[in-house]
């Protein structure tokens, strides 16, 4: 039989990359088993889940080395549903058990992959995500059997338009030989709803689902990578708030009940979730009764039990000498919104979680056993002291523990002169000092008031979201600005966050 | 009120260059477009302003809004679904509606975007919300010498907003109310249609490989053309030169095809909502041809003409 052009036969290599996939297995085995004896992760870095690369099964011309045998693939089919017309579903029978995967991409450079399958089946499935809508695309099965390495026929194929009002995104810094690329999710506010998307690294949207929200903050990629996650903290009834869970093909979405959530949730185990709650005291003065707004951690467990782990009045106290704003707080309206905290990271590997305050112009961390407050840097008695001219936390919004600290967004602050920015704050827990050693701002001063966070990259860029400015920046360490990604005017988004790849 | 005017010239062209506009294209598979084919067109948008006093909630009313700046009825005042304010600090009236027109600016061009979902056909200004559905008590911003600002409305119907006003805060204006009305945002056209004649047959091959200016008078590839839509207007095409932006709802029956790069389509590529193409072009009818881009703007064509089968 003839070779296809596409593939260069090496019988050397084939037999290569079946010694290189059995060592990945032993190592993958050694991995799991120290994980399991509890020694996962003792650097203390964020405890978000290592991406995989997108093409790793292809040789350096992007051609993959294998026998075209279209006659060991049966009932072979590729299926786009209009729900996620940019997600296609591809199904084969093999001839044999054997472990498989999907090659994918332009047709003239499939240089992405599908998982391998772990386990040899004779049917198969595999989601073809990352794909751009109404496009052109080829993709080709590769089967891995018993010391045969077959592959199908190349076949092409077009996505579908996503089923959202989706806006065209601009975008404006592409230095793809310094960006990490990759794959950024955030809510965008598109007129009256919010759709949850995910844009490549062209500033495409290659997966969109429209929430039918008016608030939906933050999205995330399930802890299991098959599903996308948001929230509808739902502006008008926040008794009525919902973490949603999308599958990435959207056929199948689930909503889990979350009353009083506000800002941000994060999943913590498959199908448990920690978020930001309301909660309001009411304080008796001289003056009379004044309800004060602050906030709760609480958890949800995948049987559907819940319990609060931490309630900032049992570690603050508002100042009653001061009034605190109103209308902020959704849970009521006429409460003064004293504390705001905004943003929540649960890392695994201390089993702790990380929040900001904003009105406090405070981080924190909470041991998540417990609910004892551990240390809080930044605002009034803080446990760190600051060194530098600047003082450590102005109006934070979104907090992450990376190697020697935090990773800290802080917005504009119109009174304070302050931009918005993004900032690494470095921590000596001997000394217990604080000092900003890393500040990003954009050229000219960013006036993001609302949302907005800051995400470390896998090539150490690190990338600002500047949400209701409808911008994305990514910047190297020194500072240059990589990638940038613009909403036309009339659209702004939540939270952000990146990921290497989809799977 | 006090009210200020600003005419933008969008897009300024001189209709005098023209060839014999009733050319007479010899019987041929091929209809071959040129410049001197295409329509004229001279826009201007002329939106009010209105002073109000400073540091105030003022109260925003469009009661008495019943149609677009083009002049087309929309569904009632109580259509607007959504009200924006916008304010640039460091822009003018016309840089703004320069902006706005061309479809330039970002969402970072803009120093306060805010809207407010009304209950009815009103609004407060410190009814108004940022992204993320943040209150903003918008009227502590609202101070004089703060920039421009800019009032929009929007209906369902239109990507375009349907009326607009500029606000401008003053220290002096004890003024609490603005009323937007159909007055307050004008778009002024002025066009000119030319016309090609040909014999009418069914197997015409449209070409408009020579096309290098637009209506508005820009210079545009003509394999940027990305959409062609073939109109049957049964009264007559007259209303179409003061309203282009509509042309497919303006047309009796419409064929239409997406382009990628093509600069020439044969007729039978055409299709209507039912995927049929159309038999021939009668001369029955009056018919109107049209190229979008939508690079520039996906609704304004960017060549024009009247077809007049013989």
């Amino acid at each position: 039989m003839a070779l296809p052009k596409l593939f260069s036969l090496n019988p050397q290599r084939l037999l290569m990359t079946h010694y290189l996939k059995i060592l990945i297995l032993v190592v993958f085995v050694l991995f799991a088993a120290l994980t399991i004896a509890g020694c996962g992760n003792p650097s203390g870095e964020t405890g978000k889940p290592p991406d995989t690369n997108d093409s790793d099964e292809t040789d350096d011309s992007g051609n993959v080395p294998c026998v075209e045998n279209p006659d060991f693939f049966q009932d072979l089919n590729l299926l786009i549903d209009e729900r996620m017309a940019s997600v296609a579903t591809v199904t084969w029978a093999s001839a044999e058990a054997s472990t498989d995967h999907v090659v994918f991409g332009f047709p003239d450079s499939m240089s992405m992959t599908s998982p391998d399958e772990l386990v040899p089946s004779i049917n198969h499935q595999a989601l073809l995500l990352g794909l751009k809508q109404g496009t052109e695309y080829a993709y080709q099965v590769v089967s891995y059997s018993s010391g045969n390495d077959y592959c199908s026929a190349v076949q092409t194929f077009s996505t579908g338009r996503l089923d959202a009002a989706l806006p065209e995104l601009i975008l404006s810094i592409s230095d793809v030989a310094r960006s990490a690329g990759g794959y950024t999710m955030f809510s965008i506010l598109c007129d009256e709803n919010y759709i949850a998307s995910i844009i490549d690294n062209d500033g495409n949207f290659v997966w969109a689902y429209d929430t039918q929200s008016d608030l939906v903050q933050r999205v995330r990629l399930s802890l299991d990578r098959k599903a996308v996650l948001y929230n509808n903290n739902n502006s008008a009834d926040v008794g009525n708030a919902t973490i949603n869970r999308v599958s990435l093909d959207g056929l199948e979405v689930t909503q889990t009940s979350f009353p009083n959530m506000h800002h941000d949730f994060v999943e913590t185990e498959n199908g448990a979730y920690a978020a930001l709650g309301w909660d309001i005291y009411t304080f008796t003065t001289e003056d009379g009764d004044r309800d004060i707004c602050g906030d709760m951690i609480l958890e949800l467990a995948a049987d559907g039990s819940s319990r609060e782990v931490w309630n900032i009045f049992d570690w603050f106290e508002p100042d009653l000498t001061e009034n605190y704003v109103d209308e902020n707080c959704l849970k009521n309206p006429d409460a003064e919104d004293w504390s705001h905290t905004n943003s929540i990271w649960y890392e695994a590997s201390e089993n702790a979680y990380y929040i900001t305050i904003r009105y406090l112009d405070k981080a924190c961390k909470i041991d998540r056993s417990t609910g004892q407050l551990l240390w809080c840097v930044g605002g009034i008695d803080s446990d760190f002291t600051s060194i530098g001219e600047k003082s450590i936390l102005n109006e934070p919004h979104s907090v992450l523990p990376v190697d020697g600290g935090l990773l800290i967004y802080e917005n504009y602050d119109e009174l304070a002169g302050s931009c918005a920015a993004g900032v690494m704050v470095s921590l000596d827990f001997e000394s217990w000092t604080a000092q900003e050693t890393w500040t990003y701002g954009t050229e000219t001063c960013a006036k993001n008031m609302v949302f907005g966070n800051l995400e470390p990259l896998v090539n150490g860029n690190r990338m600002l979201v500047l949400s209701v400015m409808g911008q994305l920046d990514e910047t190297t360490l020194d500072l240059e600005t990589v990638w940038r990604v613009n909403a036309p005017v009339g659209y702004t988004f939540g939270f952000g966050e990146r990921h290497e790849s989809l799977y | 009120m006090i009210r200020f005017y600003i005419t933008l010239v969008a897009f300024a062209v001189s209709c005098a260059m023209s060839r014999d506009s009733d050319t007479v294209v010899p019987k041929v598979a091929s209809v071959v477009f040129s410049d001197a084919d295409n329509y004229c067109f001279i826009g201007s948008l002329d939106v009010a302003g209105q002073t109000v006093a400073e540091m105030t909630n003022v109260f925003f009313s469009w009661t008495a809004v019943t149609q677009d700046v083009y002049g087309n009825a929309i569904g009632g005042a109580d259509s607007i679904y959504r009200a924006e304010i916008l304010n640039f600090v460091d822009l003018g009236w016309q840089e703004v509606l320069d902006g706005i027109q061309a479809g330039t600016f970002l969402q970072s061009d803009v120093d306060v975007f805010a809207y407010c979902t009304p209950q009815d056909t009103s609004c407060y200004l410190d009814d108004f919300v940022l992204g993320a559905g943040h209150p903003l008590t918008l009227s502590e911003n609202f101070v004089q010498g703060s920039g421009t600002w800019l009032l929009r409305l929007d209906t369902r119907d239109s990507p375009e907003a349907v009326a607009e006003l500029f606000l401008v805060p003053s220290a002096k204006s004890s003024e609490t109310m603005a009323i937007v009305s159909n007055a307050s945002s004008v778009f002024n056209v002025e066009s000119e249609i030319k016309s090609v004649s040909f014999s009418s047959q069914s197997d015409l091959i449209f070409d408009w490989s020579a096309l290098s200016v637009d209506g508005a008078g820009q210079s545009w590839e003509p394999s940027d053309a990305d959409r062609i839509v073939l109109g049957r207007f049964d009264n007559g095409a007259d209303g179409l030169g003061m309203r282009p932006y509509f042309f497919s709802s303006l047309a009796d029956a419409s064929w239409s095809a997406d382009l990628s790069s093509e600069t020439s389509i044969h007729l039978s590529d055409l299709s209507n909502a039912y995927d049929q193409a159309p038999d021939f072009i009668s001369a029955s009818s009056t018919w109107a041809l049209a190229l979008f881009s939508g690079i520039t703007d996906p609704n304004w064509p960017r060549f024009l003409v009247v077809l007049k089968p013989k």
